[in-house]
């Protein structure tokens, strides 16, 4: 089955938010199904740019955060 | 007594933390008249998995480890349940599976064969962590508040809660622990983290009997 188009605008505004991230060298981010290592940012970005599987989960976790910014986190806490 | 069965691999860094973290249930003091039956390391393969469920017959069901949206992997990702092969053992069941995307098509398929819960996360779980603490995952604060609402939900269907009230707890601890980093005295970048610990508490979902619970 062919992947979902990933929107081009979406993917620049995902990875501009990685790149600016000023999160700490030490904390590192795993995703479960994949490897079982974990990833710094710069690794996570490339992921991302590459748009493999690793990268469309960042990439629809992001989109779920900034669509929960945008509704307020607490209303998204709730509703969940 | 009820017997919980609990897979518990630690073949990677993922792995290993589940591993550590998910102890914390097995001894945890609150817990009265429960039997563990612990398969660890390399037990957590698909011959004891099997074997357990279909002697033992397990009230509860304890996944730790990867997962896809039709298996649940053990030691060495060795596929322990599949869809359309041995999901019918969870017949009856609760089941909690700590791993990745498993109650998409798996935990529907498991209900459908008669488990009566299926509860899991409907896309990948995510884990941060922290480097400088690999060694000793149980002093890993960033993976805390992880894998503490996770084993919240555990711990109060063990304590005699049904099913929607664990889950109930453990979404509740995933909202405390993301105000936490939402706070303005968080560390830098924390976005990062509150963006995984919302996903992952999102994709926590119930399949089956919600009113579940181990004692009847």
């Amino acid at each position: 089955m062919e992947k979902e188009k990933i929107n081009p605008e979406l993917k620049e505004i995902i990875l501009y938010r990685l790149l600016s991230s000023k999160l700490p060298d030490n904390i590192q981010i795993a995703i479960g199904n994949s490897s079982g290592e974990s990833m710094n940012m710069q690794e996570i970005i490339e992921h991302v740019k590459n748009e493999d599987e690793t990268g469309r989960t960042i990439i629809e976790m992001e989109l779920n955060y900034l669509k929960a910014l945008k509704e307020g986190i607490i209303k998204k806490i709730k509703d969940d | 007594m009820i017997k919980c069965l609990i897979t518990r691999p630690n073949h990677d860094k993922v792995t290993s933390y589940l591993f550590f973290w998910s102890k914390e249930i097995i001894e945890n003091s609150q817990i009265n008249n429960i039997q563990f039956l612990d398969l660890k390391g390399k037990d957590a393969n698909k011959e004891k998995v099997e074997s357990y469920l279909k002697k033992q017959n397990p009230r509860i069901v304890l996944f730790n480890g990867h997962g896809s949206s039709t298996e649940i992997y053990g030691f060495k990702d060795e596929v322990l349940i599949k869809t359309n092969f041995n999901e019918s053992l969870l017949k009856e069941k609760i089941i909690y599976s700590l791993s990745c995307s498993s109650a998409d098509i798996l935990g529907l398929s498991s209900v459908e064969n008669g488990a009566e819960t299926f509860i899991g996360y409907k896309k990948s779980f995510i884990l941060c962590t922290d480097k400088n603490r690999e060694t000793t995952p149980l002093k890993d604060d960033i993976a805390s508040s992880f894998l503490q609402p996770s084993n919240k939900l555990s711990l109060s269907i063990l304590n005699g809660d049904t099913v929607k009230e664990a889950l109930y707890k453990s979404k509740k601890e995933f909202m405390r622990e993301i105000l936490k980093y939402s706070s303005t005295q968080s560390i830098d970048g924390s976005d990062r983290i509150v963006a995984a610990l919302l996903w992952n508490m999102s994709n926590q979902v119930v399949l089956g009997n919600n009113e579940a619970k181990i004692f009847s």
